[in-house]
């Protein structure tokens, strides 16, 4: 028997997903979604299934009070329609809000039965789909985490600073929906989350375990959603950037969309209000997806994973990895120069 | 007539007690103690409250009265069943030897909370997060500080209620005696480190016995320990092998935060499992066991249930209890056994005048 | 450089940060009035107070504040205190109520 929650692993299938995409994370981290599926299909060599025809799961809107619940059942249920419809059984997500929606929607129809023969009344009705309960729901940090070792055996790159032969210090930020509303759908559950330090032990790096490590990002949905609101969003950001600073991460490592994207993006914010920058040569700190992370491991141009539409600049973190890739390409990936941010 | 004979359950403060009154008393004791030594949670204690008196000279002089001719002390071994046969009690070990005796009674006392189940206070994960019991081995030299020589202030803070008071672990009562450990711990850390800074985070403080309020008052006042009313929501790691602990202050009216080099959880009284677990190997004619303690007939007597004569229970088994009122539970619980085995041999007297008259006629 | 106006501003943080060290005149006032420890709350000296009917003035809440290093409205609120001193007939842990108000008040603050 387990004695702690840190040593929790949760079971993750090796093979045959359902991919679900997020709403908003192909334009802040445009390339981290492809880069899962790629390293999947291409270095791994498993089966990745995608129906162009899957929508948003409302998430958003649901945690803003603007999606009635029977709505995002319906929704969901529309999902795993076109999921039983290809044939899979494995639900693989990749925004951390759906991941919560998912196994909340799923928890709930466990509970109330009768709201899932509504939704399939429902579903029926407006689309006249049916659909099977899955069999696992994986995020998609969790399948990185499970194949974490392969990634390592086919991988030149270990997470060390080659200016000191120090490893690299790395901080995580795992989203609040992630394990904090069902503890046993991730590693290490609630308190102990591993699924992204994980990664970066077995692949060289130094975790840090910082003390505000499991306080939310600030995203909130409706918090940051209304303008007045945002300062409060905001100085969560800033409370997680202080304590981690003292630590000089080299850099940040997330597992959910929205949370990635307000630590890239705050940190600027930051800087322009306050004056302040989290690192000691006013760059900021890097804000990496498991995605990229696991590409830049498996040897990926990083401007083609799209690391140039970050708001912290990459480039300080890529040289200190002696990581090979071209500068001049930042801007001149498709041979003629991108528009500069 | 044959000396009655009383087979005690666990050799713990409760268990020596009774054995050794009931010696006293001329009744033979058979005392079982399922380590190798006898002292039970005793033998780990420092000091007790409220006046610091040294727990080991308590234990050596416990010890020394039960070698008793009227007691048999058997270590190691592991009770498994009570059985009722013929008026008399038999219980059996795992090595599946038989005892019989007139009475019995439990001592089979507590177990401490395990603290890993409070996964947000890093118990067993971070090396700074201790619980009481470790501390007073620390105070003991058997084993060494969290934190390093080196400070000479270390900044230390004590966790109430851990595994007491606390419907998420099951656990709803008070354990009663942690709230004065915490203070007579503090008291004792600052003592050997006079610099250190030290706060107590508790619910509320309950200091129920003799001499505790007064205790409470001396941490304040002579060794300026502060208390802050609030629990703690988390312990993460902090720069310098420190912890960083989260607190409301429910007084102030706002979250805290500090640094911490060592965070002892006072941790609370559980039930001793076994005895819960094995409630179907005990003939009782109606086992009752309330949060998994032995609830008395009524509360106010040690004997289990009038339907189960001659089994009686002492002690922490029957509820959290301090170690004062144990050793005087004890001490009433023998002479209520008395009082048992008198009346059992009337009884006995009564039915066999009955059987010569009817011989007789 | 003028910040930037995005329409929403930093949030002060609440937590009372324990790691701070306490400043030293306010050691001072602990070292010169010990019997500040006693307190534990009850909230008696509030109870009876003449100046909290109108003010801020808790004495409970100086101590408290000041346990926890909270300086900043300390003066101004022990000011309030127009030392009758029932408070010091009612406290029950015999705290030095009214020498302690002097001092607050009186004591070389930065």
């Amino acid at each position: 028997m387990l004695k702690t929650w840190n040593e929790y692993q949760k079971e993750v299938p090796d093979d045959h997903f359902f991919y679900v995409r997020s709403c908003i994370r192909q334009t802040f981290f445009p390339g981290s979604e492809t880069m899962l599926l790629r390293i999947l299909r291409e270095h791994l060599n498993k089966d990745v299934f995608e129906d162009p025809r899957h929508t948003t799961c409302t998430g958003i809107g649901y945690h803003s009070d603007i999606i009635p619940l029977e709505t995002i059942m319906t929704v969901v249920g529309r999902q795993l329609a076109l999921m039983t419809e290809a044939g899979y059984k494995n639900l693989l997500v990749s925004c951390v809000t759906s991941f919560g929606i998912y196994l909340e929607i799923l928890d709930m129809w466990k509970h109330f039965p009768e709201k899932l023969e509504n939704t399939k009344i429902a579903l029926k009705k407006s689309t006249n789909r049916e659909f099977e309960i899955p069999e696992s729901v994986s995020h998609a940090s969790d399948v990185i985490f499970h194949f974490k070792d392969k990634i390592r055996e086919k991988s030149n790159l270990k997470l060390i600073n080659l200016q000191t032969g120090q490893p690299l210090k790395v901080v995580d930020h795992i989203g609040c929906h992630y394990a904090k509303i069902f503890p046993h759908e991730g590693f290490g559950g609630a308190e102990f989350p591993s699924v992204l330090s994980g990664l970066i032990k077995t692949w060289g790096g130094e975790m840090i375990d910082y003390p505000e490590r499991r306080h939310c990002c600030g995203f909130g949905f409706r918090h940051y959603l209304v303008q007045e609101n945002r300062g409060y969003s905001i100085s969560n950001a800033k409370l997680k950037f202080e304590s981690m600073a003292q630590y000089k991460p080299d850099f940040i490592i997330a597992n959910c969309p929205g949370c990635t994207m307000f630590l890239d993006k705050w940190q600027y914010a930051l800087a322009e209000m306050t004056g302040k920058t989290y690192d000691t040569k006013n760059n900021g700190i890097p804000v990496l997806t498991y995605e990229e992370l696991a590409g830049l491991m498996l040897g990926h141009n990083p401007w083609q994973m799209g690391m140039q539409m970050h708001q912290i600049n990459v480039e300080p973190l890529l040289e200190k990895l002696g990581y090979n890739y071209c500068k001049k390409e930042k801007y001149y990936l498709a041979g003629k120069p991108t528009k500069s941010p | 007539m044959q000396q009655p004979t009383v087979n005690i359950i666990g050799a713990g403060p409760a268990g020596l007690n009774a054995a050794i009154s009931l010696a006293k008393l001329e009744i033979k004791v058979n005392l079982f103690e399922k380590q190798d030594k006898p002292g039970g949670h005793l033998s780990h204690w420092h000091s007790l409250f409220p006046n610091m008196y040294d727990a080991k000279t308590l234990l050596k002089s416990t010890i020394n009265n039960i070698k008793h001719p009227n007691i048999k002390l058997y270590t190691s071994k592991n009770i498994k069943q009570i059985k009722r046969q013929n008026n008399q009690w038999t219980i059996s070990s795992d090595q599946n030897q038989e005892y019989t005796s007139d009475a019995v009674i439990i001592t089979s006392g507590f177990n401490l909370f395990d603290a890993t189940k409070k996964e947000e206070y890093g118990y067993g994960i971070y090396p700074q997060v201790i619980t009481s019991l470790e501390l007073e081995q620390m105070f003991n030299k058997r084993s060494k500080w969290p934190f390093s020589e080196e400070i000479e202030a270390p900044k230390a803070g004590f966790v109430h209620c851990v595994g007491s008071r606390d419907t998420k672990c099951g656990n709803n009562w008070c354990s009663k005696v942690c709230c004065v450990k915490a203070v007579k711990q503090a008291i004792e850390f600052k003592k050997l480190f006079p610099k250190a800074e030290v706060n107590c985070f508790y619910m509320d403080l309950r200091m129920f016995g003799k001499g505790y309020e007064e205790l409470y008052m001396k941490a304040q006042v002579d060794y300026n320990i502060q208390f802050v009313r609030g629990r703690l929501s988390e312990a993460s790691p902090a720069n310098g092998n420190k912890v960083n602990i989260k607190a409301e202050d429910t007084l102030m009216n706002r979250p805290l935060k500090q640094n911490l080099d060592m965070l002892v959880l006072m941790v609370g009284m559980t039930p001793a499992i076994l005895l819960n677990k094995q409630s179907e190997h005990i003939d009782f004619v109606k086992p009752k066991f309330q949060q998994g303690f032995i609830t008395p007939v009524d509360n106010y007597q040690s004997i289990i249930s009038q339907d189960t004569p001659g089994v009686f229970a002492a002690g922490t088994c029957k509820g959290p209890a301090s170690l004062i009122d144990v050793i005087q539970d004890a001490k009433a619980t023998a002479f209520e056994v008395l009082e048992y085995l008198k009346k059992e041999k009337e009884k006995k007297a009564e039915i066999l005048e009955k059987f010569n008259m009817i011989c007789a006629h | 450089m003028c910040p930037l106006n995005f329409g929403y501003s930093v949030s002060e943080v609440k937590v009372i940060d324990l790691n701070q060290e306490k400043p030293v005149w306010l050691k001072k006032i602990f070292k010169l009035e010990p019997s500040l420890y006693r307190c534990i709350s009850c909230g008696n000296c509030a109870a009876i107070c003449t100046a909290g009917h109108f003010t801020e003035m808790k004495f409970y809440r100086l101590c408290l504040n000041a346990f926890r290093g909270q300086t900043s409205e300390l003066k101004n609120n022990a000011k309030a205190c127009i030392l009758c001193g029932k408070c010091q007939f009612a406290c029950p842990r015999g705290v030095n109520i009214r020498h302690a108000i002097m001092l607050i008040t009186q004591i070389q603050q930065p």
